[in-house]
């Protein structure tokens, strides 16, 4: 009787205990990093990631690589590396002498990127492997002069990794913990690292700063590393950043980052000629929803595609002023766009990439500029059910 | 691609059905000797008596009295629910689907270390389910013969001592705790949990026979049942736990949510309109169901607190017409759906408190103690002492224990082995194909760069199997199934080698093997291989083991065949089992168990 009593007793006040959630601190959370939906283009031609298939089911979305030639056709094909399943995501770099270099983000129970290179953009492809799984970022991957490769693993909250060729030997050169405990890191409270660029010799790491208006942006030179990026001013400078997206090359460094409180997002195109030269920053560009998928090009153009109200994108293209200027309404279900390799937006070569399912559409501009017509549908072979 | 065992798979429905068949025919050879024994006792008397000139009738002593009503109603109220109970558990869908429908999501809402502990539970009927599942059966269906027929006195208590263990179990690793630790707590869906019920009338079964005599025990069982009228009465109208509404929003209200779920449950279509009627009226009238629940709980509660004859009669009404009600239009009767494992909490609820009302009401008077004990040794021999109904019941006590025993010890020795049964992998794959031929050779290069074949592997059984460095899902998982088996060979691993070659035309490099080892912890194992060459190389071993290797396009898997070879030391194929993988774990251990057994077989020779 005793123990029916106590268990009863328990019962009853178990029973008017609700769990609650403990209280939180209210942690200042820098920006998202950007999805891996994403263009580029360069005197070679335009390249695409998107993802396509089932949003909702995760082992039914498949990544895809889409290709342009910079002559000739406006038709993209399909590029995509064959030979190993890519739900997890595509990250994919391309540099004029070592060609197309392409990694899978690993889902399920493969812990490590499968690597692919490609000579001849995408039509036939070799295979190596990154001893580790690549970060879920556009700009994980990135390849330099003479065969250098630039990779950010997920290993230890962030490592990158340098190999000479895909095939060659990594050895790690930088952690997020690494960073974050340097004077450099810790001047800008750094949290995450989001993008490479760079080479091996003088790397450029980039992430998500919550110390007020710091873009994290950091270079090696000399065995130590250094704050590369700008300040933001006015009312980005009291709020954590993202790097969205970096580039640094031969005509200079372009980025895009992202600064927000709160569900109130703004984007910043930064842009450098040279590393002497000073930043120039965008007006912020306030999108009314989240990002959808960003491009940066080889000559620094940028371009964003964001949610917009109900069920519209809108894109918006970095000009030469630096300004954020719109383009046109999107067609539906678009999720990228891939402007030409001049700065800015000037209508030509310029394409809206949308997805539905299995079909991959792309519309390019009207002589006006001011409307898309669509140019071609490609239907991918999804073998749905393949990943469970 | 991996599969999965469905709800009523035949292999192992066929198994469970023919393991009760052969345990009856066992019992029944038991129950068949104990009745001869009987015979063979009773004759013996008759005989002694007739030849002696006398009634070989005889009272054992401490044989004495009427049982008090109280405790019968228990005994054999709970008797009856257990072989109900036990009879349930051979249904079809008890293999397979208890734990996923019916184990698990008891959990569901409650702490992680309620979680675990319910693991347990599941873990062991996961990896044996045909012992498991007979095991239930046999253990219930015993106790509850064990029951209805123990004689009076220890026999009976031990009974009920029995049934308070095998209560708790259930409570404990099947029910969670009856849910106490979850919220949305409820004596209309079954709160404090059925079989913490079952152990309390256990419990009272258990305690000696004295306490029953006297207006004590009534007075006590009321009180506590009636304080438990009150304090579910309590919970019933706390606010904020969503009784009050029966819509909440756009959705429902707690008491009608979970009604409107127990009315999908697959059910005669009448008693489903019933059901799905009272949840839309609960949903439309749910302040007014809740405060008549509320009202009838305290006034039961009060009823049976106040210990006076007529108000706990009054009491017993009420409660007998709300216990029924409930267990109609809420708790859906509670054993349907296919995995239904007792008829819920009502019915035993209601059990304990009539047998609290009778125990007030009527209860025997105290026995003086020493009656009918003999000042001198009985003259005969103990077995000429029993009254034939006695000796009787005590075989058939015997023979319930027997039952229990039937049930509890398979189900104490899967408990305690991890090894899953390999009729698991069997139900989900196919047995193994018996074959006795040479196996097809090869050339390759092993993961640190030597070379392997077929050949330089002779003397050692072998497991082969074929795997893609790069595959997100089925290779990792055949790779640890092996990985395992190597583990339950034991001091046999020494005699075997575990063999996959590369499935994937595209990522066949050492760095894929090497990244795949060093992923599934197999880089430092001694006797994993594995296997990678050229294209042409690999295609040509491939194709002589029958496996099919196709590059499917789009950012998909490249597609192969899971098969698994177990070649003896004279490089003879000895069984090709299916190795697709489950999508449980006792799966994939039963296939791990399946692997060593044949592994073991082809050492042997």
């Amino acid at each position: 009787m005793l123990a029916v009593s106590a268990v009863s007793l328990l019962a009853f006040t178990a029973g008017l205990v609700s769990p609650t959630a403990p209280a939180g601190a209210t942690a200042i959370q820098a920006p998202s990093p950007a999805p891996l939906i994403t263009t580029w283009s360069s005197s070679q031609g335009s390249s695409a990631i998107v993802a396509m298939g089932r949003p909702n089911q995760p082992n039914n979305t498949f990544w895809q690589l889409f290709t342009r030639s910079a002559t000739g056709s406006t038709a993209w094909k399909l590029a995509t590396p064959p030979g190993v399943a890519d739900n997890g995501g595509l990250v994919a770099t391309s540099d004029a002498a070592s060609g197309l270099t392409a990694g899978v983000v690993p889902s399920q129970l493969l812990t490590f990127s499968p690597l692919a290179t490609s000579a001849n953009g995408g039509r036939s492809w070799s295979s190596a492997v990154l001893p580790g799984g690549l970060e879920n970022v556009p700009d994980a991957l990135t390849s330099g002069p003479a065969g250098t490769l630039l990779a950010l693993v997920r290993r230890g909250g962030g490592t990158v990794l340098a190999a000479r060729g895909s095939a060659g030997h990594w050895r790690a050169i930088a952690s997020l913990r690494g960073l974050a405990g340097s004077a450099a890191g810790r001047a800008c409270d750094l949290t995450r690292l989001t993008a490479v660029a760079g080479t091996s010799a003088t790397p450029v790491v980039a992430g998500s700063c919550t110390a007020g208006g710091k873009v994290g942006v950091f270079i090696r030179r000399g065995g130590t590393w250094h704050v590369d990026g700008p300040s933001l001013s006015g009312a980005a400078a009291a709020r954590p950043t993202t790097v969205l997206r970096w580039e640094s090359g031969l005509s200079g460094t372009a980025g895009l980052v992202a600064s927000a409180r709160g569900e109130s997002l703004s984007l910043f195109a930064l842009r450098r000629q040279s590393s002497s030269a000073p930043w120039s920053v965008s007006n912020a560009l306030h999108p009314a929803g989240r990002v959808i998928s960003t491009g940066i090009n080889a000559d620094g153009s940028i371009v964003v595609v964001t949610a917009g109200t109900g069920a519209r994108r809108e894109a918006w293209v970095m000009s030469a002023a630096p300004q954020w200027t719109p383009l046109p309404p999107l067609p539906p279900r678009t999720v990228a766009v891939s402007v030409g390799s001049t700065i800015g937006f000037d209508g030509a070569g310029d394409a809206a990439l949308a997805v539905s399912g299995k079909h991959f559409t792309s519309y390019g501009l009207t002589p006006a500029g001011t409307a898309w017509v669509r140019q071609a549908t490609v239907t991918v072979p999804l073998q749905y059910g393949s990943s469970t | 691609m991996s599969r999965s065992l469905s709800g009523d798979n035949p292999t192992l429905t066929s198994a469970f059905h023919t393991a009760l068949l052969h345990q009856l025919i066992v019992l029944a050879l038991v129950a068949a000797v104990l009745a001869v024994a009987w015979n063979v006792l009773r004759s013996a008397q008759y005989r002694k008596a007739v030849s002696e000139g006398r009634d070989a009738a005889a009272v054992r002593s401490g044989d004495v009295g009427p049982e008090a009503l109280g405790r019968k109603i228990l005994r054999m109220g709970f008797g009856i629910l257990w072989i109900a109970d036990g009879l349930l558990q051979v249904q079809s869908g008890m293999v397979l689907r208890l734990p996923t429908t019916v184990l698990r999501p008891a959990s569901t809402a409650s702490p992680g270390w309620v979680h675990s502990l319910v693991n347990v539970a599941v873990t062991t009927w996961t990896n044996h389910p045909v012992q498991a599942a007979t095991s239930a059966v046999w253990i219930q269906v015993g106790i509850g013969i064990f029951l209805l027929v123990a004689p009076r006195g220890r026999w009976s208590r031990a009974a009920g001592l029995v049934s308070v263990v095998w209560a708790l179990v259930v409570w404990i690793f099947g029910e969670a705790f009856g849910a106490i630790f979850a919220p949305g707590l409820t004596v209309a869906f079954g709160a404090p949990g059925a079989a913490l019920l079952y152990a309390v009338g256990g419990g009272l079964v258990a305690l000696p026979e004295r306490s029953w005599r006297g207006p004590r025990m009534g007075r006590v069982l009321t009180a506590v049942i009636g304080a438990f009228f009150l304090g579910m009465a309590v919970l019933q109208a706390w606010p904020g736990r969503g009784f009050w509404q029966g819509s909440i929003g756009h959705g429902r209200g707690t008491l009608s949510a979970m009604v409107n779920q127990m009315s999908a449950t697959p059910q005669p279509a009448v008693l489903s309109r019933w059901v799905s009627s009272f949840a839309g009226f609960d949903a439309a009238h749910g302040w007014g169901v809740n405060l008549f629940l509320v009202v009838s709980l305290a006034a039961i509660g009060l009823a049976f607190l106040s210990g006076r004859p007529r108000l706990v009669v009054a009491g017993i009404g009420v409660a007998a017409v709300v216990c029924l009600a409930d267990w109609v239009l809420v708790e859906d009767l509670g054993f349907l759906g296919g995995v239904g494992t007792d008829p819920n909490s009502m019915l035993p609820l209601l059990l304990l408190s009539s047998g609290s009302v009778a125990a007030i009401l009527r209860h025997p008077a105290p026995v003086p103690v020493a009656l009918a004990a003999p000042t001198e040794p009985a003259p005969e021999p103990w077995w000429q002492q029993l009254a034939p109904g006695y000796a009787g019941r005590v075989l058939a006590a015997i023979a319930a224990v027997v039952v229990v025993a039937v049930g509890a010890v398979p189900m104490a020795a899967a408990s305690a082995n991890p090894t899953a049964d390999p009729l698991v992998s069997e139900a989900l794959d196919g047995p193994p194909t018996l074959a006795n031929a040479p196996a097809p050779t090869f050339t390759l290069t092993d993961q640190h760069g030597r070379t392997a074949s077929l050949s330089s592997l002779r003397g050692k059984a072998l497991a082969l199997t074929f795997l893609d460095p790069v595959c997100t899902v089925d290779c990792p998982i055949i790779a640890q199934e092996f990985r395992q088996a190597d583990a339950m060979l034991g001091g046999s691993a020494r005699q075997v080698d575990f063999v996959a070659v590369v499935a994937n035309p595209l990522y066949n490099s050492l760095a894929a093997t090497q990244a795949f080892d060093r992923q599934e912890g197999l880089a430092g194992i001694p006797n994993w291989l594995f296997l990678t060459g050229s294209t042409v190389q690999l295609e040509k071993v491939w194709s002589s083991y029958g496996v099919e290797v196709a590059v499917t396009p789009a950012g998909s898997m490249v597609a192969h065949s899971d098969v698994a070879f177990v070649i003896d030391p004279r490089s003879r194929t000895r069984a090709v089992l299916d190795a697709t993988p489950g999508t449980s774990g006792a799966e994939s251990r039963s296939f791990s168990s399946l692997l060593t057994n044949e592994l073991q077989s082809a050492l042997a020779g």
